[in-house]
C-alpha cells in the first residue's frame, strides 16, 4: 500500500505525456480513433511498467528489471506495426510519404513509449523521494504528478527535432516557361508537354526555393526521402490540385546541384504562398536525412576547398 | 504483389504535317502515332495521357512523348 500513490501519479502522468505527444503530432497521424485507442494503450502499459521499476526494486524484487526490457521488445513491435500500416497506405496517398519519412513517423512512435515510460519513472522516484521526506500520501502524490507530466511536457517538446525553417531560408520564386521547360530559380524542374498544363501552372502553381544556411543542411536537403517528405507535406498541408490521370501536377521538388538550393513546385487548391511557406519551414528534418559532414575532417577539408 | 512498370515510354506522338514520307523520322518499340499539326497533337497527347496516366512531355521538334513516371 506504501507506494500506490507513486504508482497512480506515475501511470497518470505517463500517459499523460504519451497522450500529450499524441495531440503534439497531428500532422505524422492518419488520426482515426483507432489509432488513438492503440497508441494511448501501449503508453499506458508504458507508463504502467515504468511506475512498477522502482517501488519493485525498492521491495527488494529485482527481478522487476527484466520485464523493462520485455517492455522495449513490445515496442519494438510498435515500430514495425506503424511502419507496416503507413507503408501499406502508400498506395493510396496521391502524393507518397516516402520509405525515409515512413521510417521517421516509426521511430518516432516507439521513441515515445520509451519517453512516457521515463516520465512515469520519474514521477514514481519523485513520488518515493516526497514521501520519505514528508510521509503523506497526498503529498507523495502531487508531488509524483507534478514532477512526471512537468517531466514529460519538457521531453515531449525537448525531442521535437529541428526543421526545414531551422536550417534554411524559405521564399517564393516564380514558375517561368522556356519552351515546355518549367524553370524555377534557375533549376529545370520538368518538361511539360501540354499547352493546358502549362497554363494551369502559371495561374495556379506556386514555387518556393528552399536556401541551405551550410553545408550540413545542403547535405540533408540533397537526400531524396527528405525532398519527398517536404512535397508530401505540402500537399497534404495545402490540399492538391491533382489527379491520378494528372501526373504533371504532382509536387516537385528538385535541387541546384550548382549552389544545393532546392526548388519546390505545387499546385494547391488555394494559391496562398505564406502558407506554403510555412508548410516547407515546418517540415521535420527527418533522421535518415540529417548529413553532418562538417563533423568530420574530410568534411570540412572539402568544404574549405569549396568557398 | 502487385509489378508495374514505370520509367519508359507509353507513346509517342509525332507531327507529319500530313506527309507520309516525314514518317521515317521516328521508329523504335513505342507505339508511334501521327498526328496532322500542333494542335492534334496537343488534343492526342491530353487523350493518351488521360488513358495511359503517363506525362507528356514536349522534345521540341514536333515529337511527344508519353512517359509513365
Amino acid at each position: 500500500m506504501e507506494y500506490v500513490p507513486a504508482i497512480v501519479a506515475a501511470v497518470l502522468s505517463g500517459t499523460w505525456t504519451r497522450w500529450f505527444m499524441l495531440r503534439v503530432d497531428y500532422r505524422q497521424y492518419p488520426s482515426y480513433p483507432e489509432g488513438y485507442t492503440i497508441h494511448l494503450a501501449m503508453g499506458f502499459i508504458a507508463a504502467f511498467l515504468g511506475a512498477m521499476a522502482l517501488p519493485a526494486i525498492l521491495s527488494h524484487h529485482y527481478e522487476a528489471a527484466t520485464f523493462l526490457a520485455l517492455a522495449a521488445t513490445q515496442f519494438r513491435e510498435v515500430r514495425s506495426l506503424e511502419r507496416d500500416s503507413l507503408a501499406a497506405m502508400e498506395e493510396t496517398e496521391l502524393v507518397h510519404r516516402g520509405s525515409a519519412y515512413i521510417e521517421g513517423i516509426a521511430r518516432t512512435f516507439e521513441a515515445r513509449n520509451y519517453l512516457a515510460m521515463l516520465a512515469s519513472l520519474l514521477s514514481s522516484l519523485a513520488a518515493v523521494l516526497a514521501r520519505a521526506w514528508w510521509p503523506s500520501p497526498f503529498v507523495s502524490f502531487g508531488a509524483g504528478l507534478g514532477i512526471g507530466m512537468g517531466g514529460g511536457f519538457l521531453m515531449a517538446h525537448g525531442g521535437r527535432g529541428r526543421r526545414v525553417g531551422d536550417v534554411a531560408l524559405v521564399e517564393v520564386a516564380p514558375l517561368e516557361f522556356e519552351g515546355p521547360l518549367l524553370k524555377v530559380a534557375g533549376v529545370i524542374v520538368m518538361n511539360v508537354g501540354l499547352d493546358s498544363a502549362r497554363r494551369t501552372l502559371q495561374e495556379k502553381g506556386l514555387g518556393a526555393v528552399i536556401r541551405p544556411h551550410d553545408a550540413d543542411a545542403r547535405a540533408t536537403l540533397a537526400n531524396l526521402g527528405q525532398r519527398q517528405a517536404i512535397a508530401h507535406d505540402c500537399a497534404v498541408l495545402l490540399g492538391i490540385h491533382k489527379d491520378v490521370d494528372e501526373p504533371e501536377f504532382t509536387p516537385l521538388v528538385r535541387r541546384n546541384s550548382d549552389t544545393g538550393e532546392v526548388v519546390v513546385v505545387i499546385v494547391p487548391d488555394k494559391k496562398e504562398p505564406e502558407a506554403l511557406l510555412t508548410a516547407i519551414r515546418h517540415v521535420p528534418l527527418l533522421e535518415a536525412a540529417i548529413r553532418k559532414p562538417t563533423e568530420a575532417t574530410a568534411g570540412r577539408m572539402a568544404q574549405r576547398e569549396r568557398e | 504483389m502487385q509489378v508495374t512498370l514505370s520509367q519508359f515510354i507509353a507513346a509517342v506522338v509525332v507531327e507529319d504535317g500530313g506527309d507520309a514520307s516525314q514518317r521515317g523520322r521516328v521508329s523504335g518499340g513505342a507505339p508511334i502515332f501521327y498526328v496532322r499539326d500542333q494542335a492534334e497533337r496537343q488534343r492526342l497527347c491530353l487523350l493518351l495521357e488521360k488513358v495511359l496516366l503517363a506525362t507528356p512531355h514536349d522534345l521540341q521538334n514536333g515529337i511527344s512523348i508519353l512517359v509513365v513516371h
